[in-house]
């Protein structure tokens, strides 16, 4: 449920006592202030049988930390060189969470929400602080899940090129020649989002990460938590001679991508004797197995091979394609051991370091 | 593993070194070290042991002259007494340092209330007749990355027996104390334990070399015997084999009953597909 800012203001209006021990006496709004600029209201509030005092508001409808870090300069503006000790700004907004309450608090800015959680502090005569209700305003439209599937190729790449993107067709054809398949409506969605969550610096010629540590957090978070990834099913088989695949000398083996440890392993990063790998469809890959007459057959208790069928863009995106083995990218394979309890998160630490350092210019990440 | 145990297995290996020997360790020691590279979830379920079961195979004990330097070395060279009342079949040392001695049916030595006189009056071995093949695929070891910091480990070798040895060692350990006069639950949970440790370490080369073993020995009583075992309690996860697993606190305990089942059916299939048991064959 999204409210319009004339449908908290109403709610402000008909508070009373809703918000104990502050007490909203009157609401103006629309106001001008001094030097000409017009405040979203003013209202004229008191603590229950106690001091009164005035605040400068600007409500925001849609509290996303960009949102928020907006409505907290215009209000640093508004009150800018005032010196009314009664006088403070106030951010109202549906529902204001830990981040955005940390936004405001850095920025000295009071903060009240229609969920009944606030921070008020008026020079040194009252603080109230109240935190912990739950948002009830959550908002219905489709959460974007832009660390998953197609959407997350967009973070990928912001982290494989951290000196950025010169325009969005620019991202959309980085992506699109590295083994996926993305539209430029999908990428302006995701980067829309990516900067309302402050992850991305973006202005009229560019467009690059803000803290690729913290974008790479968020996307193992979204691996986490990827639905795809949990549905995925994993099979063993028996295969002999797999390297029989390849084509030859000369042409890339991209009928299947190594994983996991097996991926780990190729890469330098870990000893293993389980073979993991991904394939898009394991019938196809069975059939073009057998036709180089390597056997492919189906074995619960020991088989040699443990294969997950997955379609997910983000395995297959950029992935390190040799005539022998190919192996998921470092992003993708950082991700998996991130999971991949107990011995996965140590070989995770090695990539994230791997992966923060060897960002370059080219976004040709060193697998 | 307890450092003191390896430490304990390294002074054995360096005395049975110097008269041309490598130790032979069952028990939960060999499993740990059959066992050291799997990476299997259950490697970590390797239960802790506190005494050393040293098998003295038939190569190791044909020769008189070896039967003597064997027991001098263990008894002399490494200062082990006797335990009174096992005598010399079992031996302790201090501090808190066990030595336990198996032996298979050895032709030509004389068996007496389970044990086999290997020296009379100062080495006997229990008497283990499912480790007639134990020579049979023995794996070597080497201490040295258990003891990195010792110059000495270096290089010092155990042997261990092969993965299907060490199914048959725990299937009958299970079978003789879980039912009949030696019925002893608490036993039978721990070897119970061991078959499901080792079936779920084992990986497709061990399943092939064992595939192998079991048919170059297919005509032996101790296969038929080993076959029946799992048939009757290992074949379904409701049989005592599984039950006594699952009755354990110990068993995935932050599991609910449910995935613990799903964990025992897969150990289940291995160890019946090890053993080619037909389905609903008891």
């Amino acid at each position: 449920m999204r409210l319009t800012t004339e449908q908290i203001v109403q709610s402000l209006k008909s508070a009373d006592g809703k918000y104990a021990p502050l007490m909203i006496n009157s609401l103006e709004q629309q106001v001008s202030m001094r030097d000409g600029c017009q405040v979203d209201a003013i209202m004229d509030c008191s603590i229950q049988n106690g001091p009164s005092f005035k605040a400068v508001v600007e409500i925001k409808t849609v509290a996303t930390p960009q949102n928020i870090l907006m409505g907290a300069q215009l209000l640093k503006a508004y009150v800018a060189g005032d010196k009314q000790v009664d006088q403070i700004p106030l951010l109202v907004a549906p529902y204001i969470g830990t981040k955005q309450a940390k936004i405001l608090a850095d920025n000295g800015i009071s903060w009240l929400d229609l969920s009944g959680n606030m921070s008020i502090r008026v020079s040194n005569r009252i603080y109230i602080e109240r935190t912990g209700k739950p948002n009830r305003f959550p908002d219905t439209a489709p959460i974007k899940k832009i660390f998953q599937g197609t959407s997350s190729l967009v973070s990928r790449v912001l982290l494989l090129k951290p000196k950025g993107f010169s325009s969005l067709y620019e991202m959309v054809n980085f992506i699109n020649a590295r083994n996926a398949k993305i539209t430029l409506s999908t990428v302006s969605k995701v980067v829309k989002k990516l900067d309302e969550e402050l992850l991305i610096n973006r202005d009229n010629s560019l467009v690059s990460v803000a803290d690729p540590e913290k974008l790479l957090e968020r996307l193992a978070q979204g691996y986490k938590n990827s639905t795809e990834r949990k549905k995925r099913n994993t099979y063993k088989f028996v295969i002999e001679g797999i390297e029989q695949l390849s084509d030859g000398m000369t042409v890339l083996c991209k009928d299947y991508l190594a994983c996991g440890f097996y991926a780990a392993q190729i890469k330098g990063l870990a000893v293993t004797d389980q073979k993991m790998i991904f394939v898009k469809d394991i019938e196809q890959f069975r059939r073009k197995a057998e036709k180089k007459l390597v056997s492919v057959t189906p074995d619960v208790e020991f088989g040699n091979f443990v294969i997950t069928e997955t379609n997910d863009p983000g395995v297959w995106f950029n992935a390190d394609y040799q005539i022998t083995v190919s192996v998921v990218d470092d992003i993708e394979l950082y991700l998996e051991m991130t999971v991949d309890t107990p011995r996965g998160p140590k070989i995770a630490e090695q990539l994230k370091r791997r992966i923060l350092q060897k960002g370059n210019s080219d976004g040709q990440q060193a697998n | 593993m307890d450092n003191r145990l390896i430490e304990q297995l390294a002074d054995l290996a360096e005395s049975f070194d110097r008269i041309g020997l490598k130790p032979v360790i069952c028990g939960g020691l060999g499993i740990y070290f059959c066992f050291h590279k799997a990476e299997g979830q259950a490697r970590e379920m390797i239960q802790a042991t506190t005494d050393i079961d040293l098998m003295l195979t038939e190569m190791q004990v044909l020769d008189q002259a070896k039967r003597r330097a064997i027991a001098d070395t263990i008894t002399d060279g490494l200062g082990y007494v006797v335990r009174e009342g096992c005598e010399y079949y079992q031996f302790t040392k201090e501090p808190d340092r066990e030595l336990d001695i198996l032996s298979p049916p050895v032709e030509g030595l004389e068996v007496d209330n389970f044990r086999v006189k290997i020296v009379r009056s100062k080495l006997h071995g229990h008497i283990t007749p499912e480790a007639c093949f134990i020579e049979d695929g023995l794996r070597t070891v080497s201490l040295r990355e258990f003891l990195p910091d010792s110059e000495e480990s270096g290089g010092l070798e155990v042997q261990v027996p092969s993965p299907t040895n060490l199914l048959l060692l725990k299937l009958f350990a299970f079978n003789d104390r879980d039912e009949g006069q030696r019925l002893d639950p608490e036993r039978t949970q721990a070897h119970a334990w061991d078959v499901y440790v080792t079936i779920m370490l084992t990986d497709r080369e061990d399943y092939l070399e064992g595939q192998d073993f079991l048919l170059r020995h297919k005509d032996s009583e101790i296969i038929r015997i080993a076959r029946s075992i799992v048939s009757r309690k290992f074949n379904t996860i409701e049989k005592t084999g599984w039950r006594r697993v699952l009755e354990s606190s110990d068993f995935y305990s932050d599991h609910n009953r449910w995935d613990k089942e799903a964990m025992l059916d897969e150990a289940r299939r291995r160890l019946i597909r090890w053993f080619d048991i037909k389905p609903g064959r008891q």
